[in-house]
């Protein structure tokens, strides 16, 4: 009898759950992020991929476990060390009905492998050769040398697949501004700096979206984000200040979504080919300035973990090279010894981007102050410093914030910034360069590993860049909203469940 | 005797905006002497403190930023600095403009007209999208900003110049100076210049709160002075964000520049009622 | 026959002003920067910026520059093309310009309405206690910078009380708070300017006839005053509705509205100079045609007026 109610009970209450959880049809969602969209071509875009990867598909999705599965690819396979067959889905179209097949694939990379194209994001397929058609929905995918990352490459951007006939037709500029894709979400309008709504694609492959209109707001204030979020204007936002974290928890109004190491590391670039950068002891002495547990719990109330690498633990090929000290004294005799008794003055560039930034690049100059470096900081505008950064021309000091996020493997996070040449760096360091083309030549995942600690070994010896710290990802949101935050750092609005 | 009734014949407002002008003036240039605490730097430890908090011993009345730095200390500098721009700005706009009108309505003429049209088309030009326009090419360096405000500031002072100077070049000892072939210079500085002056220092002082308001509004939108130096504007920009949870970034901040303004406000009602009733 | 001499001269005027704005927009960016490198993107390489200033003509005299300039926007109505949105600077504007209109003309009524009441009390109250407190209200609107009054509203009444949004655009509740933000600078103006003109109003001697004939001091005010002193109220604020581009400017960037202001902002910030350029140029026009249709009202309503 007893046992017979106890079951009777937990079974009302299993059906009162589903009931509870089951999701509302017709569900809207309004989003608050920090900036709006530039452009939604997913082959240029100098800003994360999150709105157009509820846009477009690539050929290989990550699932929630950040395991690759078939996406728009069905399968694929090595057929020697340097060529790659996919099998495409079949029966896909475009929002605009446009079939997806080989051609699409090919046009697609031909596009932003095009050195005249200048894409920003170039070097994540930087190893893809070239593209051949087999039949429509075979396509090879040559490489120079050895790729194994080729799957995870497939994965993210610029790899989003596009609609050439309407890429071709309406041109780019158009297309950036009208995009068309295959991805679960359709957008129907897009002003910029004003909003950007979203509906569900009918015809979705992997079956229509719960949530049926999505709403972007640039809401450039965290107060005002925060305040929209509280007042229920916004169900969802992204980057909460790390300040604001306990009054959004308090508030019984509003959930935070606080996902450890889930967030860029952030990294103060050097110019290491100019006077002092060019000294490895100057670097040195400047990464031992700088207090990093300071940081992270004073001004970034412990959102943040320093860290002495650029890899993330959630990598391939992380290893956990230890936080550099916080030695003053120990800069202070380096600089002695590289010939700056005295310090140096120097320009500094950190943009107010990242979770505190401008606050943190304060704190390290009175740091830096401390052992006789006069910084002279200056706090850009985001979007013309992102634009500065690529081509050379921010200051020899430089912050920036690098993920590994959508790859969740160590060349993401190293190559592009560490490598000579690359638009985000401003390493030359023949060492670093021959150890990274070994890297993206070597596949056994041991050997790799192998390669990838030896890495992070030689930039913590010889600072090519100052690493910081990784932070958080945090968001906020709504009760009625389920979202458990990715390690990759996407919102996919195709997994998120608005419940009543 | 004598002397009260010189102050009972004064106007309050002469009282109140000169008392509160001189007062923040005198915090500006005395303030960092006497609450010396570093406004560049602070101690982590002590970040976003209320005012009146005490952290390690050291007190800070009016609460401390993310940093850990003492406001009061930080708005003192900043009131200085930003006092600074907008005093020699002021200043600048004052000479430009009054030898300007004063060559206008001297010469008359083809000059007059040239220098009135540009004051027409500087006046037509709205000041802080220029401003912001020009800083944004040229650099936000503090020096850029007094030349930009200075420099975009004459067009009203010439206005009033000119028409100071058409009556005052009838009077008669100007027309003597002119029959006995005085040298214009002379004339230009000697005898016309001291009696327009009255005026334009009033203008000054009535234009000087739109200035705070432009180099604040500057700040605030993050083209103005740099972190982590201090100004009016820029302490309001960088408080914005952390509003929620430290409202006191935003609102002394503020107070120094409505108290700044009213100051100015007043002082220059009071002057023009005062100078009137000389004038009358 | 007066009037039309009049008008033509006030015309040509106009013309004069407008040709040396436009001057003075072209060289502040000529002047201070290589407008090739300012008009391209932050991240074009030296070539590109060379292909480009030939291609664009920046080789030649700025004489000749100006002119293809200014004559694209004249003939052709072409302001050129955003860096940031790759769109024509007209197209956008156009865009923003009903958020900035809407806030502008809602900040300017209430702000005109309130004024006008506020002034009147005190005129009529003059030197009470009622007189003393409007006049603090006026010096205070005027005291506050609109950013700091913008701020002030939503930490207030958006972020403790959760009445309002803290921004955003579209409906009703959006709109309050930039228009008090924006409209509380006007209508402390509006509020000193009724004042003082009723009160000369109210010394004239017509006024006191009507006074003398037993007319009670608020049917002396409406009936009599308060006709004579709108005249320069108005003109003051047909000129504030031309200048209030400026405090739209920073309440659009306070309240996050999606008007010209902070179009314009954004392109400074974001170095699309193009675009900035362009709204600034546009603002100074929209003022001087202001002034100049106010000019003319003034002149056919104020038969007093002599030409």
């Amino acid at each position: 009898m007893m046992r017979f109610s106890r079951s009777l009970l937990a079974a009302t209450a299993l059906a009162a759950a589903l009931v509870s959880i089951a999701p509302a049809t017709g569900a809207e969602l309004v989003i608050g992020r920090p900036a709006s969209p530039a452009t939604f071509d997913p082959g240029f875009l100098k800003e994360a991929a999150t709105l157009v990867d509820n846009v477009f598909d690539t050929l290989v999705l990550r699932d929630a476990e950040m395991k690759l599965v078939p996406g728009l690819a069905l399968s694929w396979k090595a057929l020697d060390d340097t060529t790659w067959e996919i099998k495409l889905r079949p029966g896909i179209k475009f929002h605009n009905g446009e079939a997806f097949d080989a051609e699409a694939v090919k046009f697609t990379f031909e596009r932003v492998l095009d050195p005249a194209a200048k894409s920003p994001t170039i070097s994540y397929i930087r190893t893809v050769a070239g593209v051949d058609v087999v039949d429509p929905l075979t396509v090879r995918i040559r490489t120079n040398g050895p790729d194994p990352l080729l799957p995870t490459r497939l994965s993210r951007y610029p790899a989003y697949i596009v609609p050439p006939a309407y890429v071709k037709q309406v041109g780019a500029a158009e297309f950036a501004r009208r995009p068309v894709g295959t991805g679960p979400y359709k957008v129907t309008e897009f002003v910029p700096d004003d909003h950007v709504t979203m509906v569900a694609n009918e015809a979705y492959w992997r079956g229509k979206a719960t949530i049926d209109k999505v709403v972007w707001r640039p809401i450039p204030e965290a107060t005002a984000r925060i305040a929209a979020l509280l007042s229920g204007e916004v169900q969802f936002i992204e980057s909460v200040p790390a300040e604001l974290v306990d009054t959004l928890k308090t508030s019984g109004a509003a959930d935070v979504v606080d996902v450890k190491n889930g967030g860029l590391t952030i990294y103060l670039g050097l110019k290491s080919a100019e006077k002092p950068l060019d000294d490895a002891r100057v670097r040195r002495a400047l990464s031992l300035a700088i207090d990093r547990k300071g940081l992270t719990t004073d001004i970034l109330k412990g959102k943040a973990t320093p860290t002495g690498t650029q890899v993330s633990p959630f990598d391939a090929g992380y290893k956990d090279i230890p936080t550099p000290a916080y030695d003053p004294a120990a800069a202070k005799k380096l600089l002695a010894e590289a010939g700056y008794p005295n310090g140096f003055t120097i320009r500094f560039q950190a943009p107010r981007r990242y979770i505190s930034s401008a606050e943190v690049a304060q704190a390290v100059v009175q740091q830096w102050a401390a052992i006789g470096v006069k910084a002279e900081l200056e706090v850009p505008e985001w979007s013309v410093y992102a634009q500065q950064v690529p081509a050379g021309k921010q200051a020899p000091i430089y912050m920036l914030a690098w993920g590994s996020t959508q790859t969740l493997d160590a060349d993401a996070a190293l190559y592009a910034i560490l490598k000579s040449g690359e638009p985000y760096s401003t390493v030359a360091d023949k060492a670093l360069d021959a150890l990274l083309d070994e890297s993206r030549k070597t596949i056994a995942p041991d050997a790799r590993a192998a390669i990838f600690a030896k890495i992070q070994d030689h930039a913590a010896e010889t600072v090519p860049l100052i690493t910081l710290y990784r932070e958080d990802s945090l968001y906020g949101k709504a009760k009625s909203v389920t979202f458990g935050g990715r390690p990759d750092a996407r919102i996919p609005v195709y997994d998120i469940r608005v419940v009543k | 005797m004598n002397r009260l009734a010189i102050l009972r014949g004064m106007p309050v407002d002469l009282w109140v905006g000169g008392g509160l002008v001189v007062a923040v003036i005198l915090a500006a240039a005395v303030g960092p002497w006497l609450w010396p605490v570093d406004p560049l730097h602070g101690a982590l430890a002590a970040s976003m403190k209320a005012p009146g908090s005490v952290i390690a011993g050291q007190w800070y009345p009016l609460g401390t930023d993310q940093l850990g730095r003492d406001l009061l200390a930080r708005l003192l500098s900043g009131l200085r600095l930003s006092l600074v721009i907008v005093l020699i700005a002021g200043f600048v706009s004052v000479t430009l403009g009054t030898l300007l009108g004063l060559i206008a309505g001297y010469f008359r003429g083809f000059v007059d007209t040239v220098i009135m049209r540009a004051v027409d088309i500087q006046l037509s030009i709205p000041f802080i999208l220029l401003i912001l326009l020009v800083v944004a090419v040229i650099g936000p360096s503090v020096f850029n900003q007094i030349a930009v405000l200075g420099v975009t500031g004459w067009a009203i002072f010439a206005r009033v110049a000119r028409a100071r100077t058409l009556e005052v070049r009838e009077l008669e000892y100007v027309a003597a100076a002119r029959t006995l072939g005085l040298p214009t210079r002379s004339i230009l500085l000697r005898h016309v210049l001291p009696n327009i002056l009255t005026p334009q220092i009033v203008l000054l002082t009535l234009d000087l709160p739109r200035l705070v308001v432009l180099e604040a509004s500057i700040g605030f939108l993050g083209l103005g002075v740099q972190p982590p130096t201090p100004s009016l504007g820029n302490l309001i920009g960088e408080g914005r964000s952390l509003m929620l949870v430290a409202d006191w970034l935003v609102l002394w901040p503020g107070v120094a520049i409505a108290i700044l303004v009213v100051g100015f406000n007043f002082l220059g009602d009071g002057l023009i009622r005062r100078t009137e009733v000389r004038v009358a | 026959m007066r009037l039309a001499a009049f008008l033509a001269h006030r015309l040509a005027l106009a013309l004069v002003v407008l040709v040396g704005v436009s001057l003075v927009v072209f060289l502040c960016l000529f002047l201070t920067g290589d407008p090739a490198a300012l008009m391209l993107p932050p991240d074009a390489t030296r070539d590109e910026i060379q292909r480009f200033r030939a291609a664009m003509g920046f080789d030649d005299p700025w004489v000749v520059q100006y002119l293809r300039w200014i004559g694209r926007i004249v003939l052709d109505g072409d302001f050129g093309t955003s860096l940031r949105f790759g769109r024509p600077v007209g197209e956008l504007i156009r865009e923003r310009l009903p958020a900035t209109a809407l806030l502008a003309v809602v900040a300017l009524a209430w702000s005109t309405a309130v004024g006008f009441v506020l002034g009147t009390i005190a005129a009529v109250r003059r030197g009470g206690f009622v007189d003393f407190l409007v006049r603090a209200i006026a010096l205070s609107g005027q005291a506050i910078p609109v950013f700091w009054l913008g701020l002030l509203l939503i930490l207030f009444v958006s972020l403790r009380l959760r009445w309002l949004p803290t921004g955003g655009y579209g409906e009703a509740r959006h709109l309050v708070l930039p228009a008090i933000a924006l409209g509380a600078y006007y209508m402390s103006a509006v509020t000193r300017l009724v004042r003082a003109s009723l009160i000369e109003a109210l010394d004239q001697d017509y006024v006191r006839t009507a006074r003398a004939k037993g007319l009670s001091e608020w049917r002396v005010v409406v009936r009599h005053a308060l006709r004579n002193a709108l005249i320069p109220v108005v003109t003051v604020q047909a000129m504030y509705f031309a200048s209030l581009l400026g405090g739209a400017l920073v309440t659009e960037i306070v309240f996050a509205w999606p008007g010209i202001g902070r179009l314009a902002v954004q392109a400074i910030q974001n170095r699309d100079f193009p675009l900035a350029q362009s709204i600034v140029l546009l603002a100074a026009a929209v003022f001087v045609v202001t002034n100049l249709l106010v000019d003319i009202l003034y002149v056919v309503l104020n038969p007093r007026i002599r030409l």
